[in-house]
């Protein structure tokens, strides 16, 4: 299957590059290479270029261009975030970290590694069956020690979007700070971080138009922070390295053009999500996964009971469709969401979910293609696969992960 | 379909570990049963992971059953039963 035939529904993972994102790109690969902290006039340029795509991003944030600190994605920027904010108030004997139990693995991993390393406590609190975190039962898990609360403002798996406002609000009069993982809101729904109220929020430019390896992460107020990183002088001395020049400016343009196209956005991307939304009445046995309103436009993640997902996912692939298996970083283990399973799915129920998120871009006439074989496809798994064995490996059955997906 | 083509054998396609897994000396059994019941109409073959037909299902999971190009199950022994709908299924097309 040639690689451009192919139909992607995969975009909480990644998207493409904009095409007018891709415009801008070029010429800092080529002639406007310089590094932004040399004196002469092509260094002045790409700082010039660096500081442009400051003031993009945050319009598309509603914050200061120089609360913005340019990082090398949304997994830096949560490390940054928990724990520069950890090394600085761990100092004043504050420990304690509450997140919730659907956090990205770049949250959850990093607060892990805080507290197996590092002497922090860590709170997860529960999901309901939509995966919305309650924001009382988040200020119930503060304490006088609580140092930071990280709630995600959209998550990845199902779309479910966070009551972040209210969380950052509790959060304020506690004298708690506030981390949100905004890489899967920023640039799909309206964001505002100063409505919003915290203290820290994430981006990531892949997810949105930009290329991966780029993305920024607000400080309210970066005194409360100790800096992970040493090295130069970059970012105000916040995170040293030579600034990615070309990344920097896609996810300024990228903002710019997300912005831009927000409401247009939005509107096609609820077309093509209510097709897949409907297979939750049309196929048997299936329901979907996540809050049926407070949900990103484009995300449906959907429980095809009984249909292993791994299977119905490889045989989409082979008839040139994309499409998630939850994370996309457990996508090679037979290990169930982390994510559904806090939402009370069995493994099961989890080892049969499968999530489609469409992009801009995306036709209904693919996305009905799609709905159709999807129907297909369940139906087939579910004949010839016997719901004991859904999950199941023998020790001497490697899982082979050598082939890759999308390439022929 | 033309009769002609309704004539086409259904192939069943396996593809196993290297070494071959239990699971997938399993498979090769139901899938010899489904071939057997069926004279002539069912062909099946056997691949493994190492080779280079593998690349164009992506990531595999042994064993993996491919009926007439479309995958049917990854990971899992399949259910004969089933397995025989589908060849049923295809024969009828
Ligand atoms: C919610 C969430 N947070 C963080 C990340 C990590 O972002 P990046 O890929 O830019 O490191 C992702 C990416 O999948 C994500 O979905």
């Amino acid at each position: 299957m040639p690689l451009d035939r192919r139909i992607y529904l995969d975009w909480n993972a990644t998207g493409p590059v904009h095409p007018e994102v891709a415009d801008v790109i070029l010429p800092f690969l080529t002639s406007r290479f310089g590094n932004p902290s040399a004196p002469y006039v092509l260094g002045r340029d790409a700082f010039d270029a660096v500081e442009q795509s400051r003031r993009q991003t945050a319009l598309l944030l509603g914050c200061a261009p120089k609360q913005l600190v340019f990082t090398s994605g949304g997994t830096e920027a949560n490390n940054l975030a928990l724990k520069g904010a950890f090394f600085s108030g761990a100092a004043a004997g504050r420990r304690h970290l509450v997140i919730s139990a659907v956090e990205h693995p770049s949250v959850l991993a990093t607060c892990e590694w805080l507290r197996q390393q590092h002497g922090a406590d860590l709170t997860q609190v529960p999901v309901d069956s939509t995966g919305r975190v309650d924001p009382e039962q988040v200020a119930a898990a503060f304490r006088s020690d609580t140092l930071l609360v990280s709630v995600m403002h959209a998550n990845n798996e199902t779309g479910t979007l966070q009551p972040v406002g209210a969380i950052a609000e509790l959060a304020r009069r506690h004298g708690v700070l506030s981390h949100v993982d905004g890489v899967q809101a920023a640039g799909r729904v309206a964001v505002d971080v100063s409505a919003i109220g915290c203290d820290l929020y994430s981006v990531s430019a892949h997810k949105f138009g930009g290329m991966k390896g780029a993305g920024a992460l607000y400080v309210r107020d970066a005194s409360g922070l100790e800096w992970a990183q040493q090295g130069g002088r970059q970012e105000h001395g916040l995170r040293a390295g030579t600034e990615n020049v070309p990344g920097i400016v896609a996810l300024g343009k990228a903002a710019e053009v997300a912005l831009r196209d927000l409401d247009a956005n939005r509107a096609a991307c609820l077309r093509t999500r209510a097709v897949f939304d409907d297979l939750a009445r049309k196929i048997p046995m299936t329901r979907m996964n996540g809050h049926p309103t407070e949900r990103l436009p484009n995300t449906t993640n959907l429980c095809c009971l009984y249909a292993d997902a791994f299977s119905v996912v490889l045989a989409l692939s082979v008839q040139g469709v994309c499409v998630g298996l939850g994370s996309a970083c457990a996508s090679h283990a037979q290990e169930p969401s982390r994510v559904l399973r806090a939402m009370g799915l069995s493994n099961v129920a989890a080892l049969c979910s499968i999530r489609v998120s469409t992009g801009p871009t995306t036709s209904l006439q693919d996305a009905e293609f799609v709905a159709h074989l999807l129907q297909e496809t369940v139906e087939r798994v579910r004949l010839v696969t016997s719901p004991e064995q859904i999950g199941v490996c023998d020790d001497d059955c490697p899982c082979f992960t050598g082939g890759t997906i999308g390439v022929e | 379909m033309s009769s002609e083509a309704a004539r086409q054998p259904v192939e069943l396609l396996l593809i196993r570990s290297e070494p071959p897994c239990r699971r997938c000396q399993d498979t090769v059994a139901v899938l010899q049963a489904v071939a057997e019941a069926l004279p002539g109409r069912v062909t099946v073959r056997v691949v493994s992971t190492e080779d280079a037909e593998c690349a164009r299902y992506g990531a595999v999971l042994t064993p993996m059953v491919v009926v007439n190009g479309k995958i049917a199950c990854a990971g899992t022994v399949p259910v004969r039963s089933g397995l025989e709908r589908l060849v049923a299924a295809e024969l009828a097309r």
